[in-house]
């Protein structure tokens, strides 16, 4: 199975918009007319061809590479297939998608997975603010799928999440999971301040994490098998979940209580 | 056809289209795996009088059940849809809700679906909790001794309800003895089950009665103490019947079963045991007929 390769050409001075490149919406076009496609440059419309040299068959999907940071709204509103990204990449990553998979061997910038709904993203190193969450002026943020982040997070991860799994293997910072309506946050690393604030439910995972929020009610130690049932779900869909809870019997919180949620806390080591 | 000095009769099981679901249950210990188990399988013998006939198909090591446990493979058979749903919410909701450690899993996948939890979180009373990933869906229903896991959604299928063999024997011990042989040959094969008491019927039943309420009597041609009065089908020398009736999701695992349990007895049990015949209503019953010349080949 072959991929369409597009190679960035030279660096972007302005930002492009590239919500029209996704497998489902290439899938019956010819790679002339997929040369002569015009995509948003700053405030002007150009062809694709001008930034990017096209090759290769699209039946799996599609590979991007170079310094893709301008690049935004890739894989925007994606029905199914196969994105592959070499090198970093701009905001908006997978907004909306709905199914499929995009993987990046490298960092993504802001809003990744922005109101996500189904289908997986794997960034290899780093991503910024609003992982996962809602896009402004949007009630939810995602509302299926799993993102899946080896390195770290920036702010707001998770912000007004509905549903589905976002996996951090090192650190976030401040704000992960405010306002979450539900779905599953977990970190592996440390986090910063403001856990859980106004959430209404959802589950943040936590290791060695020590909580003093006012907002969060300590609710004890209990044993939650659902940790592994869901860790064998996410085993089938990606092989990084392997033993992510070894251990069930944890620290429970409940909150925020200031707007009577019922989101929680679980503090697994 | 003789095997072994044992009469193989030239007859047919006649088995009837029913719907089965798959339950798997998860518990901390063998103990309270089995104690739910069992709960939920009582009472389950016959679908004319228990609403639906169910047995343990298999044990399940924990490295293949999703919350790494040891499981059950509950197999649940009712004449329709509805009648199975209805069973399995009743079931779990009072055997497997209920008992200490215990989660519960659909144990098959189809595009046909039944709710399991999707009903019984409402035990929850709003502090029920949903997870989902991709089409995978649990709930976390808070109890008095932690949390309860269930499933969404059990996937269901077709079944095949009655298939059966006779044992005929000189002698009650003998009769038994064999039964219990063929029991445990059978339980080995997977997507079946044995829905009555130790897998064993000793009351096998004909369509009707004299009495207008009955739908179901005594299956008065193999009643060893009636030979004299009626037109039985049992030798002089006769003592004893014992039937094993088996549900299961294919005909091939059916008819394995069955030649599983006819061979152990005709290889160990030929002293005591005469024939082996099997329970058909002359083909008007079901469409399934299991032939037990064909499978003895």
């Amino acid at each position: 199975m072959s991929y369409l390769v597009l190679k960035l050409k030279k660096k972007l001075k302005y930002r492009i918009n590239l919500d029209s490149i996704t497998p489902d919406k290439l899938s019956k076009k010819k790679i002339s007319t997929i040369k002569s496609l015009k995509i948003n440059y700053g405030k002007e419309k150009k062809e694709i061809s001008i930034f990017f040299s096209i090759s290769g068959k699209l039946e799996k999907g599609i590979i991007f590479k170079g310094q893709l940071n301008k690049c935004d709204y890739i894989g925007n509103k994606m029905k199914n297939g196969e994105i592959i990204i070499k090198g970093d990449v701009g905001d908006y990553l997978g907004n909306k998608m709905k199914n499929g998979k995009i993987i990046v061997h490298g960092s993504s910038s802001n809003y990744t997975g922005s109101s996500l709904k189904n289908g997986q993203i794997l960034i290899t190193k780093n991503t910024g603010d609003f992982l996962g969450s809602s896009i402004q002026g949007e009630k939810l943020g995602m509302s299926g799928g799993v993102i899946i982040i080896k390195g770290n997070a920036g702010h707001r991860v998770g912000f007004k999440m509905r549903s589905g799994v976002i996996y951090i293997k090192k650190n976030a910072k401040n704000f992960i999971g405010c306002q979450m309506i539900a779905g599953t946050i977990i970190v592996k690393g440390k986090v910063g301040s403001n856990i859980g604030l106004l959430m209404k439910r959802g589950t943040i995972i936590l290791e060695k994490q020590k909580l003093s929020s006012p907002y969060l009610n300590y609710n004890g130690k209990n044993n939650y098998i659902f940790l592994k049932v869901i860790e064998s779900y996410l085993k089938k869909i990606n092989n990084e979940f392997n033993n992510i809870f070894p251990n069930t019997y944890i620290k429970k919180y409940l909150g925020d209580i200031t707007c009577k949620g019922m989101g929680e806390i679980l503090i697994v080591k | 056809m003789i095997i072994n000095g044992i009469k193989i009769e030239n007859t047919f099981a006649e088995a009837f289209p029913m719907k089965a679901a798959r339950i798997i249950i998860t518990a901390d210990s063998q103990h309270w795996l089995k104690q739910a188990a069992n709960n939920m399988i009582g009472f389950a013998t016959s679908v004319i009088a228990c609403g639906c006939e169910a047995g343990i198909e298999k044990e399940i090591t924990s490295t293949k059940t999703p919350d790494g446990r040891p499981g059950i493979a509950v197999l649940l058979f009712a004449m329709n849809s509805e009648g199975l749903a209805k069973q399995v919410l009743r079931r779990v909701g009072q055997c497997i809700l209920t008992a200490p450690t215990t989660a519960c899993f659909s144990g098959l996948e189809t595009k046909e679906k039944i709710n399991l939890g999707n009903a019984i979180r409402f035990f929850g009373d709003g502090f029920q909790i949903s997870k989902k990933i991709n089409d995978k869906k649990i709930w976390r229903i808070p109890v008095m001794e932690g949390e309860f896991i269930i499933e969404d959604k059990t996937s269901i299928t077709a079944g095949i309800g009655g298939g059966n063999i006779l044992i005929i024997g000189d002698s009650n011990k003998e009769v038994l003895k064999s039964a219990e042989a063929a029991v445990k040959e059978m339980t080995k094969v997977n997507n079946i089950i044995l829905p009555f008491p130790g897998g064993i019927v000793r009351s096998g039943s004909k369509v009707g009665s004299k009495y207008k309420n009955l739908i179901a009597s005594t299956n008065d041609a193999y009643c060893p103490t009636l030979k004299g009065i009626t037109k039985t089908k049992l030798s002089k020398t006769n003592e004893s019947v014992l039937e094993i009736v088996i549900d299961g999701t294919n005909e091939k695992d059916i008819s394995l079963a069955m030649k599983k349990g006819i061979s152990i007895i005709c290889k160990k049990f030929n002293k005591g045991i005469k024939t082996i015949s099997a329970g058909n209503y002359g083909g008007k019953l079901g469409p399934y007929h299991f032939h037990l010349r064909d499978i003895m080949k």
